[in-house]
């Protein structure tokens, strides 16, 4: 017998049985994690959302009631505390390579308003319209004079657009490159090019324009017409409303940019369009109507919060006097809304006259002024809360009001052409308005204690709501919460959530809402509609086209196809699991991966691969073909990107921002923070991390019996 | 972060240092004990308390060491130690028992007949499986850990003379039964040998 040879099959032997009964994804982490939780009597995450107190003093002094899931959406859309960024290129280990960041000290808090501290002598007409372009390089202003005009970030006039009528409506893309403007007719500049040329016009007598968040569109609206254009108004599609009703002029779109909103011609109803629907011309409708009950009431301002959650409809109303109230709607199923409504003011002690300028929702926050009689200025949370009330000879007549986006200045015309630029809460933020970087703490939502378990799986969908995978023992379910955290539902399913390697944790939502899960028991994705119920499966165990020999991460692409990670291959399905290609082979014929981690789609075509046994990402095509990689200095246990590519890496208990691939495998770490504990800046194991279209980041901590998603603003939001 | 930064963050209480440490070896190191113990729940309960062990003494670690021998000795004790308390055997019985069906080797014996075989390693498996639990500690260290002789006599706390003679015997003892059952399977009069009775040979052994 040869000696070498017979040691090889006791190897051999060996391994194959230990692999078989032991498989490479088995993990016992949670178990350990818990088993330490249990003995050092690790206290539950502190419950209590310091700004939750404002709203209970709410319910003290009377005001209107309020269901616990406003009190939620308080806390999610008032709180916002923020995150120094520290900037830096890597080289080497990236624990070493960054400094720990700081988290305080430069909140931007909007219900602070200082004074002004810049003034500008901008038109001689009433100041209609404010606009700060996203990156915050210039600041358009209109006016009933018929002019905008454009600032740069030291106050000089870079330019003066004139006009035949007044401007009403100032609407910049998200890229900054194209402002599009309401004066009358409709028009777009051109805000990249040298003296800012006409590229668009549209012959009407149009009161808004928008673009879209993606901005590719413009939505025009005027008196009884609609408009869906392009960026040089080339028209995709007009939605005259049925002969019994016709459009208003108040719109917004969802920051998703799949559908946006409008009103009708007496501001008593909202229609809801899906943009999708306008890629054919003629017979486009609304998918959905919203009465907004009472005859009284008269819409004033529509927004759209951050996450896509919630529509956010201003009305004002008389009944001995002017009131106004906020009432919030949200998405119950892909096609219904329906309403959650708590009022906004005081109406028994103040008397507000809104002048519908408001912020939009500023960043991470929410505040909008109103004037009252006597002409005060008054700063309102959502929720009632009066943060402020300004009173005096520089907030008199004012008639228009914008944030910075950066959040750090307020911008206020008045009605004799002045332009006010309000520093929010500290002296030391500095002269400019473009702002650092930073991250902001929203809300920290706990997920179901009288239900403990533990919680891998995050997936947001366009419209805020949260679907999450857990397992406590032999339970194991899905859930899908509001963005309050409240639960919309949750189903016992009959699948193994548990053991896929962290990111994700084996989920993932299609365009249309419908949910894909892995299971790592039968080797299956398995998809269900929106509402939890089972469609359809595909996969067993195998290595064969649509088999696997263990599941890793999934992640879907921008035309729904399915992109499954086992240890060693990325398999291509469509959305029906229909087999399309695999990627695991260098052209010598050995494996890309060691221990592939974590799977995305990048904007672009593009996949990113983490590997365990590495600190690169490889790049891949949507056809398999290997790109480059991406070194980052460090093994990703989470993944995620954003619109832009940015990659996002949740490990442990760090935090870290990296720019897009670009071609180079040279990464540049745009900010980390986070380490061990319990506050908003720290982590207990992050599991998942998970970044919205409009920036807007989602980390999930798994530590059970207190698990908790932490949802963070940052800016720029991409 | 590499392993050291994870015990450097786990020594200052971290615990994400742990969980590096837990993602990192805690297949190997289940696997390790299954083989020995030949239950899964138990070599998953085994590991899991010697990361509970890491995270409670890590401060007695010397981060210039490397961290795999270190916790590899940790799971094969505690894996042998169940072992034996399970069957109620002392080491005595164990070390006593290593020398059960120990034959010379069969120089007639062609493994080239056996080795392309699918079930072959399944049956050397049933076998290792049926070892005396300090055999198959022994086999496992060398062959599934990757140990040397030197390393298995500092754990094992014998003389590396007779880690070498164990490793030998277990091997010895492989040989021949595998070549008395490929005989056997010619002649069809070794089917109730003790050691063929597992349900991989019988399954899927026999044609």
């Amino acid at each position: 017998v040869r000696e070498p040879d017979f040691e090889k099959e006791i190897k051999l032997a060996l391994k194959a049985e230990a692999e078989q009964t032991i498989p490479a994804d088995t993990d016992l982490w949670f178990r350990i994690y818990r088993q330490i939780q249990a003995k050092e009597n690790i206290a539950p995450a502190p419950k209590a959302v310091p700004l939750l107190r404002d709203w209970r003093k709410l319910t003290v002094i009377g005001l209107s009631t309020a269901a616990g899931l406003a009190m939620l959406f308080i806390a999610f859309v008032v709180g916002i505390s923020v995150g120094k960024i520290q900037e830096t290129s890597v080289a080497g280990d990236i624990s070493t390579a960054i400094p720990q960041p700081s988290v305080a000290g430069t909140t931007p808090d909007p219900t602070k308003l200082l004074a002004p501290v810049f003034t500008l002598s901008a038109h001689t007409g009433t100041v209609t319209a404010i606009a700060w372009s996203p990156d915050g390089t210039y600041l358009a202003t209109g006016s009933a004079d018929k002019t905008v005009k454009i600032w740069d970030s030291k106050r000089n006039l870079v330019k003066t657009l004139n006009f035949d009528n007044p401007v009403t409506s100032l609407s910049w893309s998200s890229d900054g490159k194209r402002l599009a403007i309401a004066a009358g007719r409709a028009f777009t500049y051109a805000m990249n090019l040298p003296g800012f040329p006409q590229i668009g016009y549209l012959a009407g007598n149009f009161k808004t324009v928008i673009f879209s968040p993606k901005g590719n569109q413009v939505l025009i609206l005027g008196e009884g017409v609609g408009f869906l254009a392009d960026e040089v108004f080339l028209v995709q599609g007009d939605f005259p409303l049925n002969s019994a009703d016709s459009n208003g002029t108040l719109g917004v779109w969802s920051p998703s940019g799949l559908e946006f909103a409008t009103t009708n011609k007496d501001n008593k109803a909202v229609y809801f369009w899906r943009a999708s629907d306008f890629s054919h011309s003629g017979g486009v409708k609304p998918y959905f109507k919203l009465n907004i009950t009472g005859g009284y009431n008269d819409i004033k301002k529509l927004d759209w919060s951050p996450d896509g959650a919630w529509l956010a409809v201003q009305r004002e109303y008389e009944y001995q006097g002017k009131y106004i109230d906020i009432s919030l709607w949200t998405k119950t199923n892909n096609t219904i809304w329906s309403s959650v409504n708590f009022e906004l003011s005081n109406i028994n002690t103040y008397k507000y006259v809104p002048k519908t300028w408001g912020s939009g929702w500023s960043p991470g926050s929410k505040v909008i002024g109103f004037k009252d009689d006597a002409d005060k200025l008054h700063m309102l949370e959502y929720g009632g809360k009066i943060s402020q009330v300004l009173d005096g000879e520089t907030v008199k007549g004012i008639s228009s009001g914008e944030w910075s986006p950066d959040g750090k200045y307020f911008g206020a015309g008045d009605n004799k052409g002045i332009v006010q630029l309000w520093e929010v809460n500290s002296a030391n933020l500095g002269g400019k308005w473009e702002g650092n970087p930073y991250v902001g703490h929203i809300s920290s939502l706990k997920l179901d204690p009288a239900n403990p378990g533990v919680y891998r799986g995050l997936a947001v969908s366009s419209f805020g709501h949260i679907y999450l995978t857990a397992q406590n023992g032999l339970n194991r379910w899905i859930q899908k919460l509001d963005s309050t955290g409240k639960i919309i539902w949750s189903k016992s399913i009959d699948l193994n959530v548990l053991d896929t390697q962290g990111g994700r944790g084996g989920i993932a939502l299609d365009s249309t809402g419908n949910v894909y899960v892995l299971d790592t028991l039968s080797y299956t994705v398995n998809k269900f509609d929106e509402q939890g119920n089972f469609l359809n499966k595909w996969g067993s165990k195998g290595s064969g086209d649509a088999q696997f020999e263990n599941l890793n991460g999934i992640a879907l692409d921008a035309e729904d196809n399915v992109y499954v990670l086992t240890l060693n291959e990325v398999k291509k399905f469509d959305k029906n699991g229909r087999f399309l290609l695999k990627f695991d082979k260098k052209p010598d014929g050995t494996s890309w991966f060691s221990r592939a981690k974590q799977v995305v789609t990048l904007p672009g075509d593009l996949v990113a691969v983490s590997d365990e046994n590495s600190n690169i990402l490889r790049i891949f095509n949507s056809l398999g073909n290997y790109m480059g990689e991406l070194s980052i200095g460090l093994s990703a246990n989470t993944l995620a990107t954003d619109k832009k590519g940015n990659l996002y890496i949740g490990n442990h208990s760090q935090f870290y921002k990296f720019n897009p691939y670009k071609g180079s495998t040279q990464s540049n770490l745009l900010y980390t923070f986070g380490n061990s504990g319990k506050g908003n800046y720290q982590f207990n194991i992050i599991s998942s991390v998970i970044v919205h279209e409009n920036g807007l980041i989602y980390v999930l901590e798994w530590l059970p019996a207190s698990a908790q998603i932490k949802v963070y603003y940052q800016y720029p939001n991409s | 972060m590499d392993e050291k930064q994870a015990i450097a963050r786990l020594k200052k209480g971290d615990i994400g240092g742990l969980e590096l440490l837990v993602r990192h070896y805690q297949v190997g190191a289940i696997q390790a004990a299954y083989l020995i113990t030949l239950d899964r729940a138990i070599a998953e309960d085994i590991v899991q308390s010697a990361f509970l062990r890491v995270y409670e003494q890590i401060s007695q670690f010397e981060e210039s060491k490397p961290f795999r021998p270190y916790f590899n000795r940790i799971v094969v004790n505690a894996a042998l130690k169940y072992v034996q308390r399970e069957r109620k055997l002392s080491l005595d019985e164990l070390l006593e028992n290593e020398n059960i069906n120990l034959t010379p080797l069969n120089n007639d014996f062609e493994p080239a007949e056996w080795l392309d075989r699918v079930e072959t390693r399944q049956l050397i498996w049933s076998i290792l499986s049926q070892m005396p639990p300090l055999q198959r500690m022994a086999i496992v260290m060398r062959y599934f850990l990757d140990m040397s002789e030197a390393e298995m006599a500092e754990q094992m706390q014998c003389p590396p003379g007779t880690v070498k003679w164990r490793l030998h015997s277990a091997k010895q003892q492989l040989k021949t039964i595998l070549s008395e059952h490929f005989r056997g399977k010619e002649t069809a009069n070794r089917a109730d040998h003790e050691l063929f009775k597992p349900k991989l040979v019988t399954e899927g052994g026999e044609k």
